[in-house]
């Protein structure tokens, strides 16, 4: 188990390697020189061979890559060029929204997941309903839906905000950066409620995607699960067909839902980019977006390594947590 | 210029320059699955030679190609090619180029696995004992056993590229205006929704209705192949 587990974490770190060097590889193509982009148009050759010297571009790849990766570990990921700041900075300012906002979609996933999977695993009336539901849940683009709930929701019913993440502009403490968190602490229940009514719309748009990936593989274990003999006996038992489902059925057909969970972090921290866009959510996802716009490579080059180095992370975890839920799978190898 | 509503004359409206909105989500949903179908066909050619060499060439080419293979998988793709293209500069081209990098693996997988399961049998071992070289070997004997699986993938994939594909255009990251693709212009029509509702729906109504139809395109195939 444990060597399991330390092969695991061997190969995370290949993987963040590997990451790195994709990611190096990307900023050595940069059509834009970044020492000419830095000084100016008006500077002279000279001054660029003098920059580019000083800063190491004309040492041999292995030897730049050596450096990036130092830099990296000391947690420099350079000056943007859009807000001339740096870049670790402005992605740890940006970061609280966009956190909160993939928590509150990571509730909805799991409700939406569960319920869809098991609605449309159970042969019952609807679930061919909740197929067709599922395909083109799966078939439509976030900014389609972003733009469908704000109509409906935010220009024709006026129940819901449809940009930022507060409307009032009463100052709450700025203890975590965390809006609804630093709201509780202030005991603030007005900007609390405001801050919740911002984040129903952009986190279920979030969540729709990477919950119908999660439902359908759900559908299929399930499925497959209440086929086997164990179930047969449970029923045979006289248990309730609910009691069935969640004491026998549902742990069992977890494993490859855990699986896929973790590859749909990737989605959902895509899609975080286009519904911060559309809501004018003021996270990481936003400030991509912008810096993508503006050609501010540094800053895109940041966050990709930070969100890769989420996506990687994530699943090297939940492949840890299926060997430690699921005995079956330490015995291979 | 007035924005004018859907009616008899401009079936989907005007946008904020008078044109028609109908003819340009047309063509933008031409574009679409004109790069969708370009991107996995350079899937399919770069991951199948990869899958075909590993599957007949087996031992320490498979077991390095297979673990390159799981590696770019275990990248988060979609990100990187945010990167990439940022790196090339906007443009369909570049975008389509960026998405061919990571979009390869998937069909290195499925080839790979179909051609292990076809050079154990008999009539690739006869047609081997019969003095076929490797090529031919693979061309006429193992390859064709290959192509159901990769056909379903490939069915199934149409969907989500089309997806990718217009969350970049939505992104900026596509042709530049005016040219018409469907996520650059749900983008720019993001500043009238209050006002023209229909020069940002109707094109990302056609992204969800191509996106629909490639998905159930896709089950039909998948179906039909039977797997």
């Amino acid at each position: 188990m444990l060597r399991l587990i330390a092969w695991r974490v061997a190969g995370l770190l290949i993987v963040l390697l590997l990451l790195t060097l994709a990611v190096f590889a990307i900023q050595a193509k940069l059509p834009a020189d970044p020492v000419a982009v830095t000084l100016g148009a008006g500077a002279t050759p000279q001054l660029v061979a003098q920059k580019r010297h000083e800063l190491g571009y004309d040492k041999p790849i292995w030897i730049q890559y050596g450096r990036f990766l130092r830099k990296l570990v000391r947690g420099d990921l350079g000056t943007s060029l859009r807000t001339h700041s740096s870049v670790t900075g402005d992605i740890a300012h940006f970061a609280p929204p966009t956190i909160e906002l993939a928590l509150a979609s990571a509730v909805w996933v799991f409700v939406l997941a569960l319920g869809l999977g098991i609605w449309s695993a159970l042969r019952r009336h609807g679930a061919s309903t909740a197929r067709v539901v599922m395909l083109a849940s799966a078939s439509a683009p976030p900014f389609f839906l972003a733009i469908l709930l704000i109509l409906l929701f935010y220009s024709h019913l006026h129940w819901l905000p449809s940009s930022g993440q507060s409307s009032s502009l009463e100052p709450v403490g700025h203890v975590t950066g965390f809006l609804i968190i630093d709201a509780i602490i202030a005991s603030n229940g007005h900007v609390l409620w405001d801050a919740v009514l911002h984040l129903i719309l952009p986190s279920i748009v979030v969540a729709v995607g990477p919950a119908v990936s999660i439902a359908r593989v759900m559908r299929g274990s399930l499925i497959d699960v209440m086929q086997l003999d164990h179930i047969r006996t449970a029923r045979a038992k006289g248990l309730t067909e609910l009691r069935v489902l969640f004491k026998h059925a549902l742990r069992n057909s977890l494993t490859p839902v855990l699986a896929m969970s973790g590859l749909q972090v990737g989605l959902l921290l895509t899609g975080v980019i286009i519904v911060e866009t559309v809501f004018a959510w003021p996270g990481l996802g936003l400030y991509t977006a912008r810096a993508l716009q503006f050609d501010d490579f540094p800053a895109v080059i940041g966050v990709t390594l930070v969100f890769g180095c989420v996506y990687v992370i994530v699943n090297a975890v939940v492949d840890i947590l299926q060997m430690v839920a699921d005995p079956r799978l330490r015995a291979v190898r | 210029m007035p924005l004018k509503g859907p009616g008899a004359k401009h079936l989907l409206g005007t946008d904020e320059q008078g044109r028609d909105v109908f003819t340009r989500v047309v063509y933008g949903m031409r574009t679409s699955l004109w790069a969708a179908a370009v991107v996995i066909l350079s899937g399919v050619v770069v991951g199948g030679t990869i899958g075909v060499v590993a599957g007949i060439a087996g031992g320490i080419v498979d077991a390095v190609l297979m673990r390159l293979t799981d590696l770019f998988l275990a990248l988060p793709g979609p990100l990187l090619v945010l990167a990439i293209v940022a790196a090339l500069g906007p443009g369909l081209r570049n975008t389509l180029a960026g998405i061919s990098v990571i979009w390869w693996p998937y069909y290195a997988r499925i080839v790979r696995g179909q051609v292990r399961a076809t050079v154990v049998l008999p009539h690739v071992e006869a047609a081997r004992l019969g003095g076929v070289g490797r090529v031919r070997l693979a061309l006429r004997h193992v390859l064709p056993g290959a192509w159901g699986p990769v056909l379903v993938g490939a069915s199934l994939d149409i969907g989500n590229l089309i997806l990718l594909l217009a969350a970049l255009s939505f992104l900026g990251l596509g042709s530049p205006e005016p040219a018409p693709e469907l996520g650059a212009m749900t983008s720019l029509g993001l500043t009238y929704l209050f006002t023209s509702w229909w020069v940002a729906v109707c094109p990302a109504a056609a992204v969800f209705l191509l996106a629909f139809v490639g998905n159930l395109a896709g089950d039909a195939v998948r179906d039909l192949v039977g797997i």
